[in-house]
């Protein structure tokens, strides 16, 4: 191993130190499948910068590992964390993260008022609630009630569980629906030598 | 300066093209038998036209062998050679193979009389 070039061992030190999120067998695997490739290509007459060349840089070429690594993880947990956390790393790289996480960014808002209005309702069940002024107008959450009516009563229990299990369900299925297309436009890029 | 601008615009166009042809092209080519990454490389680029980076296929791999399309493992070919990681097509990717074939002849056949159309005019 002392033998190969300095050129593709620092190379190979970048590579090993991007792929530091994967596993150890995943990670010596690559490792050891990339040396292989590049000694050939050193028997065969190229230069270490020649060999080097169809990789890029260590950093972008462990990124493709990486993130099908955690693509592929994601969709065979379905776990909400790890669909989100694709979401995320992808929101600037891929045009389906984009919508899904400004979709996310809506129903999270939606969540959060629900579970406000709820925690209101909870410790002030005559204030909080969706009131209706005389002269026209709504507010929603916890006012004087003094000159307006409430209109939802003990029916806005259910309807903020309604509105925490259905952006729930929509985040999930949204973010279910980015994975997939991301995986699927993440498959299909292919740069060529 | 036009003659680059041509050859980056029909690079561009190939580029596009070659997006999910790859694939089909490596399945296709795994079917024969089992094939290690540089292999494929010279394959693909010598017989299919498909002009892959080496940083595009071992991913390609990695991702196929993620889903189960594609099995590897090491071999020695010749005492004291390196080991090679050879990859070799399981069941999964001979049907996946089979319906991407299915859906590129589909493809080629109704584009290819479609572009045909003014020849026959």
């Amino acid at each position: 191993m002392n033998s190969d070039p300095a050129e593709i061992e620092e190379w190979l030190r970048r590579l090993k130190s991007a792929l530091a999120s994967m596993s150890s067998p995943e990670r010596d695997n690559i490792l050891e499948e990339t040396r292989s490739h590049l000694l050939e290509r050193l028997v065969a007459g190229d230069t270490p910068s020649d060999a080097l060349a169809g990789f890029g840089s260590p950093e972008d070429y462990a990124q493709c590992f990486v993130d099908e690594m955690r693509m592929e993880g994601a969709l065979r947990s379905k776990d909400t964390g790890a669909l989100l956390h694709v979401v995320t790393s992808q929101i600037n790289r891929d045009f389906a993260a984009t919508p899904a996480g400004i979709g996310i960014a809506i129903l999270g808002v939606f969540s959060f008022a629900a579970v406000g209005m709820l925690i209101a309702k909870i410790l002030d069940p005559v204030r909080a609630g969706v009131w209706r002024y005389p002269h026209g107008g709504f507010t929603i959450g916890v006012v004087n009630p003094a000159d307006a009516t409430e209109l939802l009563g003990f029916w806005l229990y259910p309807l903020c569980v309604g509105l925490l299990a259905l952006s729930w369900l929509g985040g999930r299925t949204l973010l279910l629906w980015a994975v997939r297309r991301i995986a699927r436009n993440h498959g299909a890029t292919l740069r060529r030598r | 300066m036009y003659a680059k601008a041509r050859e980056v615009a029909l690079e561009a166009r190939q580029s596009q093209v070659l997006k999910g042809l790859g694939e089909l092209a490596l399945l296709s080519l795994l079917q024969e038998r089992a094939h290690y990454g540089l292999e494929i490389l010279e394959r693909l680029r010598g017989e299919a036209g498909v002009d892959l980076a080496a940083g595009t296929i071992y991913p390609m791999l990695y991702r196929l062998e993620k889903s189960d399309r594609v099995r590897s493992e090491w071999r020695i070919d010749d005492p004291g050679a390196r080991p090679r990681k050879y990859y070799a097509l399981t069941g999964e990717g001979r049907r996946d193979l089979k319906t991407q074939l299915g859906e590129w002849r589909r493809l080629a056949s109704v584009l290819g009389r479609f572009l045909d159309r003014e020849m026959k005019r």
